[in-house]
């Protein structure tokens, strides 16, 4: 009996100790985090918007959980396009959060996948931006980093109408082809999309009112 | 010296991959790129290191009965401190990709193993220099299969082209090229260690890869 809490309180007295760790280190980062967080979210922004953008504001609009829209503006405060980020659980390593820019028209100027946990190598085939640069050129200097690498998959959205996206089938509008060994990703990133495309259908007026 | 040792056997001697055949599961799936491997292994040898060094320190006040709970806890905070520093810290793109292996890191049998062969019998001096030679020699390991596997795959080394018209070996980027590749890795390993024995007038024999014959950990003996 003396032996059972004696191992108890060793057990508790290790957990204590880690939980206190955990505790000091949780605290020390949470800002460097969430800023982490933030730049990534400004990069992506970045991304899939005009290189004339100067402000970005986030809209506030009675939207689903999941899905917010930036408004990116000049110099002089004239919007000029639009993105929307939008999430979904159906992804292989379950969330995928996308964030599309969409032009005045209603066209996509790019999509982005900005946080998932898909399966290194296969699923990030769908979900990946990633610019192939050759080891010479590096060496001598002539490779320029690219603004908006391509992705075999996210490039078919570019120049689309937003509109309900199906993968490998639909008219010709909607059909969108995926990548083999990544079906359930490009799925996922397809779900996302079409939930941006559908809020900002329905609130298109709205949007495009707010500054 | 005895530091120096213990370090160096880590990289080559008893390398946890190609000799000790440990931590199989995020060497298979994570050595998919040299660039991947490098970050899986930096961050499980900062949990091998720091682990290491804590069951260490507390070997003499743990009692046997309680101390893989005790050890798994210790190995639970730091992965868990290793998730928190990416995700401050590390470029965005390395935490995406290596996001869902860091966790996985609790139950990689080199950091309990080291934990139960080494630490939990040596001073934390020793025990800092086994950790650091197991996981530098684990993250040497990772990377020569990644970078195989991925100039194979897709040509490129380090994300960078190594031929501009490389048709790429498909299957070397998923799970079955892993195996392959492994599997040239561990026969180079032998034929290495046979030519050295029989250099040495010696006759090899190739290790067992049975848990009963193992005398790496004492699991099995309580």
């Amino acid at each position: 009996m003396k032996d059972i809490i004696r191992l108890c309180l060793v057990l508790a007295a290790v957990c204590f100790c880690g939980a206190a760790a955990l505790v000091y280190v949780n605290a020390k980062t949470l800002i460097p985090r969430q800023q982490a967080q933030q730049t990534a979210l400004a990069e992506s922004l970045f991304m899939v918007l005009p290189p004339e953008t100067n402000a970005v504001n986030a809209l506030e609009l009675p939207l689903d959980k999941g899905l917010s829209f930036f408004l990116a503006s000049d110099e002089e405060g004239r919007p000029l396009a639009v993105a929307g980020q939008g999430s979904t659980n159906t992804g292989f390593g379950g969330e995928v959060v996308v964030l599309v820019g969409l032009e005045r028209d209603g066209r996509i100027r790019g999509v982005m996948v900005s946080k998932h946990s898909e399966t290194p190598g296969l699923g990030t085939k769908a979900t990946d931006r990633k610019q192939v640069k050759s080891l010479w050129k590096v060496l001598a200097g002539k490779e320029k980093d690219l603004d908006f690498p391509p992705n075999d998959y996210l490039d078919i959205y570019s120049g689309r109408q937003a509109g309900s996206f199906v993968l490998g089938g639909g008219s010709a509008e909607q059909r969108i082809d995926g990548i083999s060994g990544a079906t359930t990703s490009c799925q996922a990133v397809l779900a996302a999309v079409n939930r941006v495309c559908d809020a900002y259908n329905k609130n298109r007026d709205a949007i495009w009112a707010a500054q | 010296m005895s530091a120096t040792k213990e370090f160096l056997k880590g990289l080559w001697k008893e390398n946890p991959v190609l000799v000790l055949m440990l931590g199989m599961c995020p060497t298979l799936a994570v050595s998919s790129s040299a660039k991947n491997a490098l970050g899986m292994g930096a961050a499980t040898t900062f949990v091998l290191v720091g682990s290491n060094v804590a069951i260490s320190l507390v070997r003499k006040v743990v009692p046997d009965k309680v101390r893989i709970p005790c050890y798994i806890v210790i190995i639970a905070v730091f992965v868990t401190i290793v998730e928190m520093l990416m995700a401050a810290y590390a470029p965005p793109e390395l935490n995406v990709t290596l996001g869902i292996y860091i966790p996985l890191i609790v139950v990689n049998c080199i950091v309990l193993g080291r934990a139960e062969a080494f630490a939990s019998k040596n001073s934390p001096w020793l025990s800092l220099f086994d950790g650091l030679g197991m996981g530098v020699g684990f993250t040497l390991a990772l990377m020569a299969l990644g970078a195989v596997r991925e100039f194979l795959g897709a040509g490129t080394i380090f994300e960078l082209q190594l031929f501009p018209k490389w048709e790429p070996f498909l299957l070397m980027q998923y799970a079955p090229g892993a195996f392959f590749v492994l599997g040239f890795f561990l026969a180079g390993m032998n034929m290495l260690r046979i030519r050295r024995a029989r250099l040495e007038g010696k006759t090899y024999t190739p290790p067992s890869f049975d848990c009963s014959q193992c005398n790496l950990c004492e699991l099995g003996k309580d």
